[in-house]
């Protein structure tokens, strides 16, 4: 017997040292598993609001919408879930990698097949809204998401740099117009030497107003274009979800 | 009937070794002498320190039976281990490593599969050869010399070194073709002038 079978086989006995049962090795890889599987469906969900966040935004409006020389669509793009996507693809390959054959395929591979399925099972979940109540549920229980979501939706009140969206109240023939912003405040909006659209100042239609701010609370159009359907309305009621959610300042 | 455990696989042998430590004897057997080979050659420590971290190598394979993958060839599992055990008692010592004189003969051998990239000139001795090669082997990353041992000394297939080293085929290959310019690189870097470089 060679000196290092005799040790070995002396330090199994002397540390009484038993092999690992076989239910921990089932575990372990039971866990890493779950992990790699949580990793894509959150990773989905966060491919999901990143669709909605796209979808359905007016980029018409947001083109309009540039801040101290900062194109609009790079102020309202979904970074925070652009993040959460990029972490979660990055533990599900993590996680896969430590599958016991996890190793066998190239990190390109891998990488590629957890986007594929991130977008598939993200346009699964965007087609049934499951963003929105995602939005909802963080809102209502993550005050700082509510906050952030709150600063990314001001973009969109803009009357400062000429640009008003808002959802019609009250026409007045051809000349004046109220609508109501984002925040709900009443805005009366001259109208008479502004270009539109046929039909479309009319009570509860969306619009955005082209032109200067005139006082508090009145504006001066020299377009009104229309907004996408019902795209006011819900970062309306949206706002409302926040506003429950967020501290008042002191 | 009886078998002897000669003729025994791997995976027969696993399966007694559960039911028996003594039976984990056979194992030990069939494998110390290629496993101290492979950490004496990919750490270039001495005798001793190998033994000692095979020792621990074979400790963890008794400790880990129940999670050997049949799928895999139990030889890439256990030098798999031997690999991580050794690398861990690198950084543990966080020694540089200095190689021992060697007999390895093997040592040599190296520059014959490398052979489409380096010409070795036709006067050079056997010894003095495994010496340049042994040190510029252990002046490369650890990396590279990984798949060079793996590759060149231990004789594995692309398959088997990515089941020990846990990186796909494909990255094997890249791997492997690094590791073999780093070499070039190394050895032009020591000057040695038996190694006849061919301009790239």
């Amino acid at each position: 017997m060679s000196d290092l079978k005799k040790s070995v086989l002396d330090t199994i006995k002397k540390e009484d040292v038993k092999p690992k049962p076989k239910w921990w090795f089932v575990v372990m890889h039971s866990i890493v598993w779950v992990g790699a599987g949580i990793s894509v469906i959150v990773g989905s969900i966060a491919t999901a609001v990143v669709f909605h966040e796209i979808f359905e935004t007016d980029w018409m409006v947001v083109e309009r919408l540039e801040h101290d020389g900062i194109p609009g669509f790079l102020l309202v793009l979904p970074y925070l879930w652009f993040g959460a996507l990029g972490i979660t693809l990055l533990a599900a390959y993590y996680l896969y990698r430590h599958t016991e054959n996890g190793y066998k395929k190239g990190p390109v591979g891998i990488l590629i097949g957890t986007v594929v399925i991130s977008v598939i099972l993200g346009s699964v979940l965007y087609e049934r809204q499951v963003p929105e109540r995602v939005k909802d549920v963080m809102v209502e229980h993550l005050p700082p998401f509510a906050e952030f979501e709150m600063h990314r939706q001001e973009v969109f009140m803009a009357p400062e740099r000429g640009v008003l969206v808002g959802v019609i109240t009250d026409v007045q023939g051809d000349k004046l117009m109220v609508l109501n912003d984002i925040r709900e405040r009443e805005w009366s909006v001259d109208i008479a030497g502004a270009r539109y659209g046929d039909d479309l100042i009319e009570v509860d239609k969306e619009v955005v107003c082209l032109g200067e701010k005139k006082g508090d609370f009145g504006f001066v159009a020299v377009e009104v274009r229309p907004l996408r359907e019902r795209f006011l309305k819900r970062l309306i009621e949206f706002r409302k979800k926040v506003e429950r959610n967020v501290k008042p300042p002191m | 009937m009886f078998k002897d455990h000669l003729q025994k696989k791997d995976a027969e042998l696993v399966a007694e070794a559960l039911k028996d430590a003594d039976a984990f004897g056979p194992i030990v057997e069939r494998y110390e002498e290629k496993l101290l080979r492979y950490v004496r050659r990919f750490t270039g420590l001495s005798r001793q320190c190998c033994e000692d971290v095979v020792q621990e190598v074979f400790l963890k394979i008794y400790r880990n039976l129940n999670g050997f993958n049949p799928e895999m060839q139990f030889s890439s599992w256990a030098y798999r281990i031997a690999h991580n055990e050794a690398i861990n008692y690198l950084r543990k010592n966080k020694q540089n490593v200095l190689p021992l004189e060697t007999d390895d003969d093997e040592m040599g051998d190296l520059l014959d599969v490398l052979h489409a990239d380096v010409d070795i000139a036709s006067d050079t001795s056997k010894k003095e050869l495994r010496g340049a090669v042994q040190e510029v082997l252990y002046a490369m990353p650890v990396k590279y010399r990984e798949v060079l041992v793996l590759r060149y000394l231990e004789d594995l297939d692309y398959t088997s070194m990515g089941d020990v080293l846990k990186k796909s085929v494909g990255t094997v290959g890249t791997l492997l073709n690094r590791a073999k310019e780093n070499f070039k690189r190394t050895a032009q870097k020591k000057n040695y002038s038996f190694f006849q470089f061919s301009n790239e």
